[in-house]
């Protein structure tokens, strides 16, 4: 398997979260009929990079716990 | 291409549907039902139904998800201290009960007419009458409006049947468990950044509800998320249930609702009939009335019986 | 155009789906919640695309709800399966005391 653990799984997971995401923004804002459609399509693609910065971390430290457990 | 994607969304929603139903692991089950809520949303986006897809994509995969989720962690608890019994037995008479609804569902489904009798057409012609743009609001809140009030007070009294489950020393007191977390950690960070931007959102999708796909249940979905987001980081408490603010707030709503209703009678000659030119106002009343209403009633369903008493 | 922005939604709605081939051979808990988020972003995703295939700017809105529920489901997770002894939570604890 490429990714061994939790925690690499999760670092690939975050690309995709951010950069995935991002690019296929990128390519709808340049063909968004209108500004404000454009803006909108943004806040979803930041909406999801906060929650999954947030997630993220939340998990990463849920499963730090979970493997230094006895 | 189109058709492409559609049969692909097709074949992944049996193939998640049976994951989820053969899965042996509890927690996998639950998981596999998150993911085939919001693939259920991407197959109503696909029918045209954006309004189902997003009470889908709010409830079946968000509410639910965290539902299933708590139930699964506390019977989890219950397994390791009981143990397991009598799941063998009861499986092959529940696969036959569920065969058999679900072949008499599809007898049913092949036994409609060529084309079905529909009133889509009359909802078209009168929906000017309404002045909102949104037929489905439109069909909610004022061609259906008694199912809608109905439908608001079956969900206080499914409140009320939670309520009920809690011991005599409980009652009254504040339901669910007092949740701690880091003051300063990533949890608590979480539930103060998330929420101002949830509230934005689900006052968007409430408001645009007249006009385009969305409405006062979506919102008040969104609304009781990022509330049990705050809960579940521990930066506030659940109020006791006895609380007479609470309970005036949650009957406010559906109470709004019969107000209204009986105005038509005086004004418009029938219950829940709107005078004319004033049946914008009044469906937008109504909808403002019951959300905060439906925004305490799926909080609370969610965070359960009373389990302590008044202390914080 | 509308083919391109397809055959895109069709490639990401089978790459997450490949996402979720562990969950069925028996992953972590943790590894669930991932494929999960995985499946939540990348339908969030499709349905940004599909939005701009039928024009209909409402998908968007489903697209928003989508994002913001996808985090709270793993919250959710955090807090109903904590690791022993974590501060990030104590409930399951106090739970089978009270119980």
């Amino acid at each position: 398997m490429r990714f061994p653990d939790t925690l690499t799984r999760l670092h690939a997971l975050t690309k995709a979260d951010n950069l995935g995401l991002g690019l296929v923004v990128l390519g709808l804002v340049l063909q968004a009929g209108s500004v404000a459609a454009a803006l909108k399509l943004i806040c979803v693609w930041l909406l999801l990079l906060l929650s999954g910065a947030c997630v993220s971390q939340l998990i990463a430290r849920n499963t730090r716990e979970r493997e230094s457990r006895p | 291409m189109m058709t492409f994607v559609n049969l692909l969304l097709a074949v992944l929603l049996l193939a998640l549907a049976a994951w989820t139903t053969l899965a042996r692991n509890m927690f996998a089950a639950v998981v596999g039902f998150i993911a085939y809520g919001a693939l259920l949303a991407l197959a109503w986006v696909q029918l045209s139904g954006i309004d189902i897809a997003l009470t889908e994509a709010a409830i079946g995969s968000g509410l639910t998800g965290l539902l299933l989720l708590n139930a699964a962690s506390r019977l989890h608890v219950n397994a390791n201290a009981g143990g397991n019994t009598g799941r063998s037995r009861l499986r092959v008479p529940a696969a036959l009960l569920s065969a058999a609804v679900s072949g008499a569902l599809m007898l049913c489904v092949f036994a409609l007419p060529e084309t079905p009798p529909t009133l889509a057409p009359d909802v078209a012609a009168n929906l000017a009458s309404t002045e909102v743009r949104n037929p489905i609001t439109a069909v909610l809140l004022a061609f259906r409006a008694m199912d809608t009030l109905l439908e608001a007070i079956v969900l206080l009294f499914a409140l009320i049947g939670v309520w009920s489950l809690s011991s005599d020393p409980h009652w009254g007191g504040r339901p669910g468990l007092r949740q701690y977390s880091e003051p300063n950690g990533i949890l608590a960070y979480t539930a103060r950044v998330l929420p101002p931007i949830g509230i934005v959102v689900g006052a968007y999708i409430f408001w645009t509800g007249a006009d385009y796909p969305g409405g006062k249940f979506q919102g008040a979905t969104l609304l009781a998320a990022m509330w049990l987001l705050v809960l579940m980081a521990g930066l506030a408490d659940a109020p006791p249930i006895r609380r007479t603010w609470l309970r005036v707030a949650l009957v406010a709503g559906p109470l709004a609702f019969i107000a209204v209703g009986f105005l038509g009678l005086q004004t418009a000659g029938a219950f829940l009939a709107y005078p004319e030119g004033f049946v914008k106002p009044l469906i937008i009343a109504i909808e403002l009335a019951l959300l905060p209403s439906l925004t305490l009633v799926l909080g609370l369903l969610l965070l359960g019986a009373p389990l302590r008493g008044e202390e914080p | 155009m509308a083919d391109v922005l397809l055959a895109a939604a069709g490639i990401i709605l089978v790459t997450v789906a490949l996402g979720l081939v562990p969950i069925v051979r028996g992953a972590s808990a943790t590894d669930n919640i991932l494929a999960v988020q995985l499946f939540g972003t990348g339908g969030v995703a499709v349905l940004l695309l599909l939005g701009a295939v039928s024009g209909a700017e409402a998908i968007v809105d489903v697209a928003l709800t989508l994002a913001l529920l996808s985090a709270f489901v793993s919250v959710a997770f955090v807090k109903s399966y904590p690791a022993a002894s974590s501060d990030v939570t104590r409930s399951s604890a106090m739970y089978e005391c009270r119980a």
